[in-house]
């Protein structure tokens, strides 16, 4: 296991190592001047070369690299071109929100996928299994960008029961969650019904049952219990995802996280920030799924062998 | 196994309704009530209406020409990245899985790195440095694409290469190109076709997501994600703005996939992706 789980880290550090470099090489090609962005264009001469001192980007592009590794490692990484503020900064003001988001967005695609999936592993062809089916397909079919505005007009303007935005409680949680969280619930309860339904179908659960147990004890503590190894993977990965997807759902919401944070970024060519969110998300990421894949591998050890 | 009666319907009705987008695509010009760009500023925001069968948008323009002119850029990007995608991994796995050794190790290494990444973030990022425009939105969904194939096709080769008939052409004296375009790609057909209808929803859900983030196609031009992204500052007074294209957006994706389980079913009805079908 120990080998595994070092595997397992060098990894991870090696996707982070990369993005960080990728995410440093692809701003250095980037149209527009950083100066030019901060003073505007016509500023004198002089007053560049003192920002272009100030911010490092005199120096040998291999030298910055290595103060922009370096500074990442520390959390320092810079400061926001439009509002003077660090990084660092905005990025714990905004993480927070994202994981929460990302966080409700979990809870509410297993509330809806766990009951769904299992009673209709349990009851083909009739109702619940038509109803998974359907919330499968529309999951992965209605994206975020119009669900979101239409549980909007839906929900918060027409029947004025919750916010239309922001973050202000667990209210201004509800639609967003349910955005985000819209197609874990179609993958998982699509996911829970064909490997739940896979289970039922072995011989111990008939031995089961013609030994008089209950139906319901058989699928729940028998058959679910036996179907969760990979359902759990595939949560695992997801979750990861959540935090990626997040940017769409934070932009549709107003939801002040890193999704959004990133966006602003991008029209205001906030160079410093862009780098900063992209980061964040991506090692949240790695990190997700590295607890993920040492999870699978202290719960399954055929896996470590891969 | 045939599919069942109720699949078959399903996947015939997508069939049906794709084939209608396609349609109204091409005769975009012949089918709508005005050109995509023609303002009518007396007429802003307008709802729905003979003249205007989906209204107006907040620039007076018809918002059933611009769903019909958006289903062009939609469908366009979806395929362009589906071909590039689905010939650079193919190319990649296919030789990968036959030639095996370094070669295999370092696309693997490849398919891992861009995996190890959320494909989301990664075409936000890749659009917003290169520019937004169609060939930079299409190439950083190719550069994310082209790993679905590869896995697919290198498994498949493994396989098929051991198989007697690929022995047997060796034997014959036939060259690895032959073997594999020949006698090997054929055999990998069906697998493709399931994994292109399961790519193109998805290169048409990432396209209006760049769309909607101000990323992808730039106005005038009309494109689904950008019309959903401009009607949500009208859902008070205007909805029709943002449901229509997005309304198209989710039908198409729907469609796509029903379409690709239908066909999986038919193709290969033990490896059936089972959205939709009854069984597992």
């Amino acid at each position: 296991m120990t080998g595994y789980v070092l595997r397992r880290l060098a990894i991870a550090a090696a996707t982070l190592w990369f993005v960080a470099s990728a995410v440093f090489f692809v701003a250095q090609v980037l149209p527009g001047d950083p100066v030019e962005i901060q003073l505007g264009e016509g500023s004198l001469a002089g007053e560049a070369a003192a920002l272009r001192h100030r911010l490092g980007l005199d120096r040998p592009l291999l030298e910055r690299y290595a103060g922009f590794v370096a500074g990442a490692l520390h959390g320092a990484l810079g400061s926001s071109l439009r509002s003077g503020r660090s990084v660092g900064g905005l990025l714990a003001d905004a993480w927070p929100a994202t994981v929460e988001l990302a966080s409700a967005s979990l809870a509410v695609g297993l509330a809806i996928a766990l009951p769904l999936g299992v009673l209709a592993a349990a009851r083909r062809g009739r109702l619940a299994d038509t109803a998974a089916r359907w919330t499968a397909l529309l999951g992965v079919s209605v994206p975020g960008l119009w669900l979101g505005p239409m549980l909007i007009l839906l929900v918060a303007i027409r029947l004025d029961l919750l916010p239309v935005g922001g973050r202000h409680g667990w209210a201004s949680l509800v639609l967003p969650a349910l955005t985000l969280g819209a197609p874990l619930a179609g993958l998982v309860a699509r996911l829970v019904r064909t490997t739940l339904g896979e289970e039922l179908g072995k011989p111990y659960v008939l031995a089961a049952r013609s030994r008089g147990l209950a139906r319901a004890r058989v699928v729940l503590r028998h058959g679910l219990r036996n179907a969760l190894l990979p359902i759990v993977t595939v949560i695992g990965l997801q979750a990861g995802s959540l935090l990626a997807g997040a940017v769409i759902t934070e932009t549709v919401f107003a939801w002040p996280g890193l999704g959004r944070l990133l966006v602003e970024a991008i029209r205001a060519r906030d160079y410093p920030v862009l780098q900063g969110a992209v980061l964040a998300i991506a090692a949240s990421y790695v990190v997700v799924n590295l607890i993920t894949d040492l999870v699978y591998g202290w719960a399954d050890p055929r896996a470590r062998a891969r | 196994m045939s599919p069942s009666p109720r699949m078959r319907r399903r996947g015939s009705l997508a069939a049906l309704f794709l084939l209608l987008a396609v349609l109204g695509a091409l005769f975009a010009p012949w089918l709508s009530p005005a050109p995509p760009d023609a303002q009518d500023l007396d007429r802003r925001l307008a709802s729905p209406s003979p003249g205007h069968p989906l209204g107006t948008d907040e620039l007076g323009r018809d918002v059933l020409a611009r769903v019909l002119y958006g289903a062009r850029a939609s469908l366009t990007v979806a395929l362009a990245v589906v071909v590039l995608a689905g010939a650079v991994g193919t190319l990649l796995g296919a030789t990968a899985g036959y030639a095996g050794g370094a070669w295999d190790r370092m696309v693997g290494i490849a398919s891992d790195a861009c995996l190890a990444f959320p494909g989301t973030l990664l075409a936000i990022a890749l659009v917003a440095a290169l520019g937004p425009a169609l060939r930079y939105v299409v190439l950083a969904l190719v550069s994310l694409g082209w790993v679905g194939y590869a896995r697919l096709v290198r498994a498949q080769v493994l396989r098929l290469r051991e198989e007697e008939f690929v022995l047997a052409a060796r034997a014959l004296g036939a060259g690895p190109a032959r073997i594999l375009l020949r006698h090997i790609l054929p055999n990998l057909l069906p697998a493709l076709l399931v994994q292109a209808s399961a790519s193109m929803a998805g290169a048409i859900l990432a396209e209006s997501s760049l769309s909607f983030l101000g990323l992808g196609l730039q106005p005038p031009t009309p494109s689904w994600g950008a019309m959903v992204d401009a009607g949500r500052a009208h859902l008070l007074d205007a909805p029709h703005v943002a449901v229509f294209p997005g309304l198209a957006l989710s039908l198409t994706v729907l469609a796509l996939n029903f379409a690709g389980d239908a066909l999986a079913d038919r193709l290969d009805p033990r490896a059936a992706r089972s959205f939709a079908a009854g069984a597992p």
